[in-house]
């Protein structure tokens, strides 16, 4: 047991404390001299065009992602009830895109949004849809990671909805139709309300992913024929260049806070919410 | 009425296929492109299936040592450090259930705060502290996030404690040691929650990428995914290549997968809903 407090010690405390610390000083990797700075990394970065970006992307990226994922997925639920043929053969396929790795599924994602040989602009212009340069363009960059990010999330917030139906008891549905209540009455009067506790948990936890979103932002704006890093940065991105290319360490530790403190924010709300209803 | 409930029930059917067909697309694109020549790969209109198949974009990348290396890497990096985690969380969590002792609380109320805490907000100065340890571009450096879970912690803690104490000390009467308690009944007794554990630890290891891109700067190092990313940007215009490498990267953890299937699920409903 104590070996265990003394990793958690050196592997999260420590660390943790360290951000909040080193956001105080001006700690370059470079420069042995780590001046104190007091909260001027903090006023640096309300000014700082790159982190406002960044900021602005994650916020419509994790709003966008989170609003599609769990609409689709708690309607492919709703559709994949207890005692429906071929459940799991619909299921296990639903589920496979977040299975497999981030950066394979980005570079599969990033040569069908290709604009010269990609095949989406090729099925689109099945049905008469001008081909568009989809990771390139400005206007769609971000669009389409989200496109790839909410393929990828579906699977997941389907298994634990499905979970969530199955513990509604059968007998409020027989009643409420025996009642003769319509099917989207049953929806908004049983089926929602009883399901709220999961579709918090479920929406915190896609936003704390959300603001973390790196890796496939990072694989699509690498190389050529890729998305331009200023219209699809992001916070893990942003704090990524300035900690590691840039070796501002102080600076990025001070943008780290923000990020927690955002996530804390989330995190505080789910904790409101359990905590009202009593459980 | 009958009638048009049973066209309904097709029509439904019909968009369920439809929406599978759209979410295994990019998967099923990933590998016919990877069984094409390049010239075949960058045709427009592309063919949707490859007229030629061929593996020589497999044997290509698998010829460059590199790649061999990178996959052995990951696989090292995510077995040990899948097995350390899981070890980890059941010690942990069989003795914050079971045990009292000085501090408990606390130390569990730390355990518990930094469940939600994520990685990336303390990656900066966790590589200060690697960097001081001198464990860049090393193995351990690579696996030293991985190590411990609070998720897994709470998660296995939670299990235990429908352990009846009555079983633990029973055991103990009959003069078994505390090792051969934890090995015996403890380990016996969570065994469907260890496994939903190691299979998520396994995924999440495996798709863990902002940490060895940091901590690595050697190609020896590299695991898949990194090597992947690197090879995709010095390569661009290869996406026959890249398709290959990108399958290459998927197969381990879908054939986990498609061995696990029930346990994947179950693990994620079960690790899902606390």
């Amino acid at each position: 047991m104590g070996l265990l407090l003394l990793l958690y010690i050196l592997l999260r405390i420590i660390p943790i404390g360290m951000s909040f610390g080193m956001s105080f000083f001006k700690w370059d990797l470079i420069n042995p001299k780590k001046p104190f700075v007091g909260l001027g990394n903090y006023k640096k970065l309300l000014r700082d065009d790159n982190f406002l970006l960044s900021l602005k992307n994650t916020l419509i990226f994790a709003f966008f992602v989170v609003l599609f994922s769990l609409t689709i997925s708690l309607l492919l639920s709703l559709s994949l009830q207890k005692g429906f043929r071929g459940k799991g053969l619909f299921e296990s396929l639903y589920f496979l895109p977040y299975v497999i790795a981030v950066v394979p599924a980005a570079l599969a994602w990033k040569f069908i949004f290709d604009p010269t040989s990609g095949v989406l602009n090729y099925l689109l212009g099945l049905v008469g849809v001008a081909p568009r340069a989809w990771l390139i363009n400005d206007a769609t960059a971000l669009g389409s990671i989200m496109v790839m990010t909410i393929w990828q999330r579906i699977g997941y917030n389907m298994v634990i909805f499905s979970v969530g139906l199955g513990e509604i008891p059968k007998d409020y549905y027989e009643a409420a139709s025996i009642d003769g209540a319509g099917k989207l009455t049953i929806f908004f009067k049983i089926t929602l309300p009883l399901l709220m506790p999961i579709v918090v948990y479920l929406t915190i936890i896609n936003t704390i992913e959300a603001f973390n979103v790196f890796t496939q932002v990072f694989v699509m704006t690498t190389g050529t024929q890729s998305a331009p890093a200023s219209a699809v940065k992001v916070l893990v991105m942003d704090i990524y260049q300035n900690a590691f290319r840039f070796f501002q360490m102080g600076y990025a530790s001070a943008e780290s806070v923000a990020l927690f403190l955002i996530v804390l924010v989330v995190s505080l709300f789910q904790f409101a919410y359990f905590k009202k209803a009593g459980k | 009425m009958n009638t048009r409930k049973i066209v309904l029930k097709i029509l439904k059917y019909i968009i369920l296929f439809l929406i599978a067909l759209l979410m295994f697309f990019p998967i099923y694109w990933m590998i016919a492109c990877s069984l094409m020549e390049r010239q075949e790969v960058v045709l427009i209109p592309p063919h949707l299936y490859p007229h030629l198949p061929t593996l020589n974009n497999f044997t290509k990348l698998l010829k460059q040592a590199d790649f061999m290396n990178y996959i052995s890497n990951s696989i090292r990096i995510v077995v040990i450090s899948t097995f350390l985690s899981v070890f980890t969380s059941v010690i942990g969590g069989y003795i914050f259930e079971k045990f009292d002792f000085k501090g408990k609380g606390f130390m569990f109320a730390i355990v518990m705060a930094t469940t939600m805490i994520p990685f990336q907000t303390y990656m900066v100065p966790f590589y200060l502290i690697v960097q001081k340890l001198k464990l860049i571009d090393t193995y351990t450096g690579i696996i030293m996030p991985l190590v411990v879970t609070s998720f897994g912690i709470f998660f296995i803690k939670q299990n235990v404690s429908s352990i009846p104490d009555d079983y633990i000390h029973a055991a103990r009467i009959d003069g078994a040691g505390e090792w051969l308690i934890f090995t015996k009944v403890i380990v016996q007794m969570v065994k469907a929650s260890i496994s939903a554990l190691t299979v998520f630890q396994f995924m999440f290891g495996w798709k863990f990428f902002i940490w060895p891109l940091i901590v690595t700067d050697s190609a020896k190092k590299f695991t898949l995914e990194i090597g992947l990313q690197i090879f995709a940007s010095q390569n661009p215009l290869d996406y026959q290549m890249q398709m290959a490498g990108a399958v290459l990267g998927m197969v381990p953890i879908v054939a986990v997968y498609l061995l696990f299937r029930k346990q994947f699920i179950g693990g994620i409903a079960l690790t899902g809903i606390k």
